[in-house]
């Protein structure tokens, strides 16, 4: 079993974790256009490379970010939310 | 075959006998020994059949490397399949019979097949049986007389409960390497696991002495990681996963072991040299003739020769002298230097081509004209260009 380090509680198996997908910027609703608002909604980006995603840790409750190469499968690092400008969708 | 005087080292314990069978016959061995050691004590040559010709098969590698020695173990109706003689240690009062044969080992009544061995290529069945007609039929057919060990349905439960446990280095093998990695690892603070396959640790350090004693640097390994890694002896590490994580069976229970590093010193297989008739009863590799001396206190033969490629063929033959068994000739394939390639071919020839034991005339050497005599083979760096069988053929 694999395991993902929490930066609250350290490595944990992979299992004590919720995945919330990819971190994305929300286009403001009432500006967008329909298209881009359906986008948002619908479309996720299958691309392998790094990726910026939200993680739950189950047990304690912590939502932090992990950044995750999908090609070498390997966590870069994980580290809590920091009001970071989000990755482009 | 027959056991040796007490061996300093050995590994059994000749204060406690136990008493098994095998295909019906009683039989004795020591705690301590496997179940092929132990038959090969009792002078039990063939320890198995083919699995598509049941051909007979004695031992090879003594080391789990072949599927020679494979038993079904147990009372009848509730037997356990496949187990793997090599490497597990004999019980008082096991009942062991040979895997895929039909009306026992020595008689199997499907030796026949070998003679039609030229008509069943690999894959023969599925091609000229495919009809789906026909193939219910035949698959049943095969399916009896191919194979391995058979599964009983009414076998008992057995229940193979789970540990977890954590390591900063798990080590898979307890040879030289495993040993001196593992102490390297304990030398720096480490939390080290160390898993052997076999009974005990030691590897080729204890087996393969050419005649000497155990190399004292190795030993002294030994003593520390005994003293402070944890050990699993007769063990093996079934798989390895994402983050260093190595499920360990141990014979009683599974350990999930998560570790922050691992070492594979797993060792070297020895290669067997290729020629006709190199399976059959006789003929092993010269690291089991190695291991059964120093591990068992068992002579293979009276008489050998040693087919080798390179020095440790050497290493055998000073082995089997140092324990009475009479070296015939040494076979080294290798071109002595300035010599015609085709040299060793021609001497390997020469040799396989008359001696007088049946059907291994063509697989042994004209040097060991007893009927109880053995190629011991180590050809680790035997080039198939130059192999036997491609000389004789």
């Amino acid at each position: 079993m694999k395991l993902l380090t929490c930066p609250i509680n350290g490595p944990r198996p992979v299992s004590e974790f919720f995945y919330w997908g990819e971190m994305r910027a929300m286009p403001d609703p009432e500006k967008a256009s329909d298209d881009e608002w359906a986008a948002y909604v619908f479309n996720r980006n299958g691309a392998p490379g790094i990726k910026r995603e939200w993680w739950y840790h189950l047990p304690s409750g912590v939502w932090f970010v992990a950044e995750r190469d999908t090609i070498a499968d390997k966590v870069l690092r994980t580290y809590l939310y920091d009001g970071a400008p989000e990755a482009q969708a | 075959m027959k056991r040796l005087p007490p061996i300093p080292g050995e590994w059994i314990d000749r204060g406690r006998v136990l008493r098994f069978t095998f295909e019906g016959r009683g039989y004795e061995g020591f705690a301590g020994d496997t179940i092929t050691s132990a038959l090969l004590a009792n002078g039990v040559p063939v320890l198995g059949r083919s699995f598509k010709y049941h051909r007979p098969r004695g031992v090879l590698s003594l080391a789990n490397h072949d599927v020679n020695a494979m038993m079904q173990v147990g009372q009848a109706g509730s037997t356990v399949p496949n187990v793997r003689a090599d490497v597990t240690l004999l019980e008082d009062g096991m009942i062991v019979e040979a895997v895929n044969t039909s009306g026992g080992l020595a008689s199997d009544r499907l030796r026949f097949l070998e003679w039609f061995s030229a008509f069943l290529p690999v894959g023969f069945y599925y091609k000229a049986f495919h009809k789906k007609s026909q193939f219910p039929f035949w698959e049943k057919v095969f399916r009896r007389i191919t194979g391995l060990g058979r599964i009983d349905l009414n076998a008992p439960r057995r229940t193979t409960p789970k540990r977890y446990a954590f390591c900063d280095v798990l080590v898979i093998g307890g040879g030289p390497a495993g040993l001196a990695a593992a102490a390297a690892a304990l030398e720096a603070g480490a939390r080290v696991a160390i898993v052997e396959e076999n009974a005990q640790l030691g590897g080729s350090a204890l087996f393969s002495l050419g005649a000497a004693p155990p190399n004292a640097e190795v030993l002294a390994l030994l003593a520390k990681v005994k003293e402070r890694a944890e050990v699993y002896t007769a063990s093996y590490a079934a798989g390895y996963y994402a983050d260093h994580w190595v499920p360990i069976v141990t014979p009683d229970y599974i350990v999930k072991m998560r570790a922050r590093a691992v070492v594979v010193a797993t060792g070297a297989y020895e290669q067997p040299a290729v020629f006709r008739n190199n399976d059959l009863p006789g003929v092993m590799l010269a690291s089991a003739a190695q291991r059964m001396l120093a591990r068992h206190a068992i002579a293979p033969c009276r008489r050998a020769v040693v087919l080798t490629a390179n020095d440790n063929g050497y290493c055998a033959a000073r082995d089997l002298a140092a324990h009475g068994v009479e070296v015939a000739a040494v076979v080294d394939l290798r071109a002595p230097a300035g010599a015609l390639p085709s040299t060793p071919a021609r001497w390997c020839c020469k040799a396989m081509a008359c001696t007088r034991h049946w059907r291994m005339r063509r697989a042994c050497c004209a040097a060991c004209a007893s009927p109880r005599s053995m190629a011991a083979m180590n050809s680790t760096t035997l080039p198939y260009a130059r192999s036997p069988a491609t000389a004789c053929s």
